[in-house]
């Protein structure tokens, strides 16, 4: 063996031996704390906030779509306003979220008519917009004020136009004149 | 001075926990009552169960502008002093086609659009339109004809003040 490979062998050796102590030492470090960057965070925060805040409804009444209640879509752009909301999903009729009478196939069975299967009177809705009109002309009597006799018909697209004449016609026979449908805007005549 | 600036570096941060705190709670309450779409309304009179008779004279120098909705497409009818070349006039809506017959099985819409602003061009002061459909049409179709009806800003209003009538007459 010759002088020059000894050296080497020592160098390899040496060099070999610092590199474990390195490793070793950096094994022995203690791990750096991982830090969530908050600025960033926060940035994505205020951009859904700010989102979210345009978004926020205001409307008088709150009218929630489900698969029982979708409604038809239209171009008018009058506004929502504060009246009493006649529902008509695809399995009831609600007054202000309150149901008061159960579709079959989507019609009011006739026991629950005044007059019979030709009836357009639905007793158990005229019974419920009755009271609603009291409760409104009591609130106004003390607000001096006029009870206007609106409501807000808001009706699944699939729902006949038969029910929908007979539930005008129940909420004319409870006093109440004026009436607007409800719709989703984005629809109607291109 | 080490060990002030040690103070500050742990203190990097803290203060927009309570903040980040607040909008974590404000996002939920605001996606509750978040609205993706907006709500409308379309005004309608209540239906006429039996018209109210007008004095003869009035009644001979209005419209009376009544929209069927039938399953065939849709039927006319107005005073026969007004009446148009395309109007079928049947005393009974069922006994006559259509004035608008449907088209690829759809109701007509536009073609209804078109002979309503016919009927609007010799009528300028006329907003009164009575709607009628049989009795299993459905709702968004009485919705769409209403807005067909009704026109726009832009081109103009034709008939936006709509009163519904019982079934076809």
């Amino acid at each position: 063996m010759s002088p020059q490979t000894l050296d080497n062998d020592a160098v390899d050796a040496v060099w070999l031996k610092k590199r474990k102590e390195k490793k070793e030492k950096r094994r022995q470090r203690p791990p750096e704390s991982f830090k969530l960057n908050i600025n960033s965070l926060m940035d994505a925060f205020t951009i859904i906030l700010c989102f979210l805040l345009k978004s926020f409804g205001s409307d008088p009444v709150q009218i929630r779509e489900s698969d029982d209640l979708r409604l038809p879509r239209s171009s008018s752009e009058a506004p929502l306003i504060d009246a009493v909301v006649i529902s008509i999903s695809s399995r009831s009729i609600s007054v202000n979220d309150v149901k008061v009478v159960d579709l079959r196939n989507g019609a009011v069975d006739e026991s629950m008519k005044r007059d019979g299967q030709e009836g357009l009177m639905i007793n158990p809705l005229y019974d419920a917009l009755k009271e609603k009109v009291q409760h409104y002309k009591m609130i106004a009597a003390r607000g001096q004020s006029q009870f206007e006799g609106k409501a807000l018909v808001v009706a699944h697209s699939k729902t006949s136009y038969r029910l929908i004449t007979e539930v005008l016609y129940t909420a004319g026979q409870a006093e109440f004149e004026k009436f607007k449908f409800v719709a989703a805007e984005g629809g109607g005549q291109e | 001075m080490a060990s002030k600036r040690r103070e500050l570096a742990s203190f990097e941060g803290d203060p927009l926990i309570p903040i980040m705190n607040l909008v974590c709670m404000l996002i939920p309450l605001l996606l509750y009552g978040a609205v993706f779409v907006r709500f409308i309304t379309l005004e309608v009179n209540s239906p006429k169960i039996q018209q109210a008779q007008q004095p003869p004279d009035e009644q001979e120098e209005k419209l009376n502008l009544t929209v069927m909705v039938t399953d065939q497409g849709f039927h006319f009818k107005v005073n026969p002093k007004f009446r148009l070349p395309w109007m079928s006039m049947a005393t009974e809506t069922g006994s006559a086609g259509p004035d608008i017959p449907k088209k690829d099985d759809d109701w007509d819409f536009d073609e209804l659009n078109k002979k309503l602003k016919e009927l609007k061009e010799n009528h300028r002061e006329e907003t009164s339109l009575i709607l009628g459909a049989e009795d299993d049409i459905n709702y968004e179709v009485i919705i769409k004809t209403m807005d067909y009806s009704r026109g726009n800003q832009d081109e103009g209003l034709l008939f936006p003040n709509v009163t519904l009538t019982r079934g076809v007459v």
